[in-house]
């Protein structure tokens, strides 16, 4: 009886694959018959390795010569799974699976062929002499990567649900056991399965799905680094990784873990600090110097020397508008640059920038639409954006000075300290997975 | 933590030396205000002593559950609206003195009504903070500032135009008895630890107890800051000159030159970073006020939702009422009732210690 039934399901099972997959040009039916035995084959071809079909099993089919026998060396394989039930199957299909059909049982073994398997160059976040790698595209490549990066017993690698109602992503959480808070754990998995979207391609994507709000700070880290990932392991934190992704999300992560790239770690003491330092600089430098130099030209110009003053006020003086509006022009001129310089093709990048560059921020002082100072705050705001190690920190900083130069156009210098005033409390109040994103630690004594 | 305690020492140290401490102090220069610092500065340690003790007994708790849990409800509630009064009512004066002075030093064009605007936009969203955001705020303000201020303090100490002369007639009329105005502002400015009525809920018993050398350099702090604020400007502009003006400090910093930084006169920087310093002063204290308003209302913390709405609601209506009055009074006025307020203080704190005290004191002979 239960025979009977199971093979009834066999049959609507092969049933309802043939009429998914019928369709489909690259799903292939195979049928291998020996003596009297015979097994199906269903497959996706291009999701699978077909050399290794051949290899694995239809070689050792007509070696092994008895269905029996041939089951049970399938259920020896790696990649075997059980059968639950049609549904997964069909899923099963797609991610590179073979199901396997005998005379009386279904059988699934995984035989995934992912083109794009390389390990790629750390390139966003790169260091001097630190590791070079960054995280592939697949999932196992990169926990091969982080496993060999922290051999530890209680590093723990989870699988939950697949995210993206439609296009099913596998969704991975990494954590050291040992260390890590359970209810951080708890808490990212009940984030993530609440994640409600059609189509889900990139860590920053989840990051959004996960806060559900309008944020201008990331409040979690996306990183390409393979050893970043396994030092923020070591402090307990929890590493989310997404299928056909090459960056994880860190969370918790706060303020200054964007201000910190890894290299600090492989610098002796003085040239970290000195580096972290220099960061600090450049951080203050993007966000205030526009601001500034509107609420000083405009505002208070006896805040500055004499000679200072009157310095910037002569080459201000063939500039026929308010400083704002010539730090405005100048401001989205250099977006612009940045813009399409990393949208252009590599070979045409440079001559944007140097027609950009250069040749505008010429033309325009000689034509007297801006001052030379000008230009100078310009450049010295671009350059020291970028030293800024985790790129979506330095984007929402991109963004941060304009507020911040709005706030000086309309209240002069007070609004520039009470506007950095504002940007710290906004930075005090955001919290990333109940950790305080920014505050000073220190011995808690 | 017990850096946050500091922290909130120093800035509000620091922050009187600008607002007007040093005008009442000056104003009663040849009328007792050298005595009042000389005794007022030990007096209130003693105070800060047994306070913060007390305090200290109960970890994780702030004043209003010690109040609620050891006295009755005719004295608990009364007294709690009367502080959380108080507490904003100190915010009140040093946010109006500085919009006061942004409008006299930086931007005279500027309406009070704008000024005002962007204080109480900043100020309204960092009340409302978690209580220890506020102190992870305060933290990173102090870092940020202190340096600088020091700077400032060590320039005018070793400035040429620095005349001890006038500060030594000053301090010929130490034998004058002290009048309380001088002494309410000279205990006003070492009165940051009534704060640590509310942030000892985030304390969590990380204090033991503030021991007697830790006392003694409070003591030292505070002579230290006493005398720069009140003495300093003295030296610097007369012994009758000094008069004629309303932010001595202010005035004083101007006196300084940095040869050889870009910013040539030092005003900018004391401004710039005491209205920061202030402005997070404001924040802490009005803080405290409306924990202790809150308190009243919701002492369980099942109703989330209506203590976000309440809480809301009050800071509206605190700015609405800083609004009204901040626009109408002027610096005069201000300064006048800054004096009364300084004196009704005194008993006030004195009482509220007491109490504390005597709660502390039965807690510890019950066990």
């Amino acid at each position: 009886m239960l025979k009977n039934t199971r093979i009834e399901n066999k049959i609507s099972l092969k049933k309802l694959l043939k009429d998914t997959l019928k369709d489909n040009n690259d799903s292939k039916f195979q049928t291998l018959n020996l003596n009297n035995s015979k097994v199906e084959l269903i497959y996706i071809k291009t999701l699978c390795d077909t050399t290794k079909i051949q290899e694995l099993l239809i070689k050792s089919f007509f070696e092994l010569e008895n269905v029996d026998k041939f089951e049970a060396y399938v259920k020896s394989l790696e990649g075997f799974t059980v059968y639950k039930n049609d549904r997964d199957i069909v899923n099963k299909l797609y991610d590179g699976h073979v199901v396997i059909y005998t005379a009386t049982n279904v059988l699934l073994i995984q035989v995934r062929n992912y083109e794009n398997l390389g390990v790629l160059q750390a390139t966003t976040e790169s260091t001097i002499q630190g590791p070079q790698s960054a995280l592939s595209e697949d999932l196992i490549i990169n926990l091969n990567l982080i496993r060999h990066r922290y051999h530890k017993t209680s590093l723990m690698n989870e699988s939950l649900n697949p995210v993206g109602t439609t296009n099913q992503i596998k969704i991975e959480i990494l954590y050291d056991q040992s260390i890590v808070d359970n209810n951080l754990v708890k808490k990212v998995k009940e984030k993530i399965s609440t994640i409600d979207k059609d189509v889900i391609q990139g860590v920053g994507e989840v990051q959004n799905e996960i806060k559900k709000g309008k944020a201008l700070f990331p409040t979690y880290m996306v990183t390409e680094r393979p050893d970043r990932i396994a030092y923020n392991l070591s402090k307990g934190k929890v590493i989310i990784l997404l299928e056909g992704s090459p960056f994880a999300l860190i969370v918790p992560a706060v303020f200054f873990d964007f201000m910190s790239s890894m290299e600090d770690l492989y610098q002796t003491f003085w040239i970290s600090k000195f580096l972290i330092i220099l960061r600090y600089i450049g951080l203050f430098i993007s966000i205030s110097l526009p601001a500034l130099y509107v609420a000083i030209t405009a505002f208070n110009p006896e805040l500055f020397r004499v000679q200072l003053a009157l310095s910037i006020a002569g080459s201000r003086i063939a500039v026929p508008y308010p400083a704002y509006l010539e730090v405005l022009f100048m401001l989205v001129i250099m977006e612009m640059l940045i813009e399409s310089s990393i949208r252009l093709p590599k070979t045409i990048g440079p001559t944007a920038t140097t027609v950009g560059g250069l040749i505008l921020g010429q033309a325009s002082t000689d034509a007297g639409l801006v001052s030379n100072i000008m230009i100078i705050i310009v450049a010295a705001v671009a350059i020291s954006n970028f030293v800024i190690p985790l790129n979506e920190m330095g984007s929402a900083i991109r963004v941060l000075k304009y507020i911040l130069l709005l706030v000086a156009t309309s209240f002069g210098t007070i609004g520039v300290v009470v506007g950095l005033l504002g940007i710290l409390l906004y930075l005090i109040h955001l919290d990333s997975f109940d950790e305080p994103f920014l505050r000073i630690t220190g011995s808690e004594k | 933590m017990i850096r946050y305690f500091l922290y909130l020492m120093v800035m509000n140290m620091v922050v009187n030396v600008t607002a007007f401490v040093p005008r009442i102090i000056i104003d009663e220069r040849f009328e007792g205000s050298v005595m009042a610092v000389i005794i007022g500065i030990p007096l209130t340690v003693l105070l800060l002593y047994f306070f913060t003790n007390a305090m200290l007994r109960f970890p994780g708790k702030g004043l209003p559950e010690i109040l609620f849990q050891h006295t009755s409800k005719w004295f608990n509630r009364p007294s709690l609206i009367l502080l959380s009064i108080l507490f904003f009512f100190s915010g009140w004066i040093l946010l109006l003195a500085f919009t006061d002075i942004t409008r006299t030093f930086i931007n005279p064009e500027m309406t009070r009504f704008t000024i005002l605007t962007i204080f109480l936009l900043v100020v309204g969203f960092g009340v409302l903070l978690k209580t220890e955001k506020v102190l992870y705020a305060l933290e990173i303000l102090t870092l940020i500032s202190l340096p600088f201020i020091l700077v400032i303090f060590f320039k005018a100490y070793t400035s040429p135009y620095l005349n001890w002369d006038s500060i030594r007639v000053v301090f010929t009329h130490v034998n004058e008895l002290p009048t309380l105005s001088s002494l309410g502002s000279v205990t006003f400015s070492l009165y940051g630890f009534y704060n640590i009525s509310i942030y000892n809920r985030v304390f969590k018993g990380e204090i033991k107890k503030i021991n007697i050398w830790w006392t003694m350099a409070i003591i030292i702090l505070g002579y230290v800051n006493a005398f720069t604020s009140g003495f300093i400007p003295i030296g610097f502009n007369g012994t009758s000159g000094v008069e004629d003006f309303i932010y001595p400090w202010i005035s004083t910093s101007d006196s300084l030159r940095m040869e050889y930084g870009f910013v040539e006169r030092i005003i900018y920087i004391t401004l710039l970073l005491f209205i920061g310093a202030s402005l997070i002063m404001v924040i802490t204290i009005w803080h405290v006020g409306l924990k202790l308003l809150l308190s009243l209302f919701a002492p369980s913390k099942e109703t989330r939702l209506k203590t976000r709405i309440l809480s809301r609601s009050i800071v509206t209506l605190l700015i609405i009422v800083t609004y009204i009055t901040g626009t109408r009074i002027d610096a005069r006025q201000l300064l006048e009732l800054t004096k009364l307020y300084y004196i009704i203080l005194i008993p006030i704190s004195i009482f509220f210690t007491i109490i504390v005290s005597w709660i502390a004191w039965g807690k510890k002979h019950e066990t």
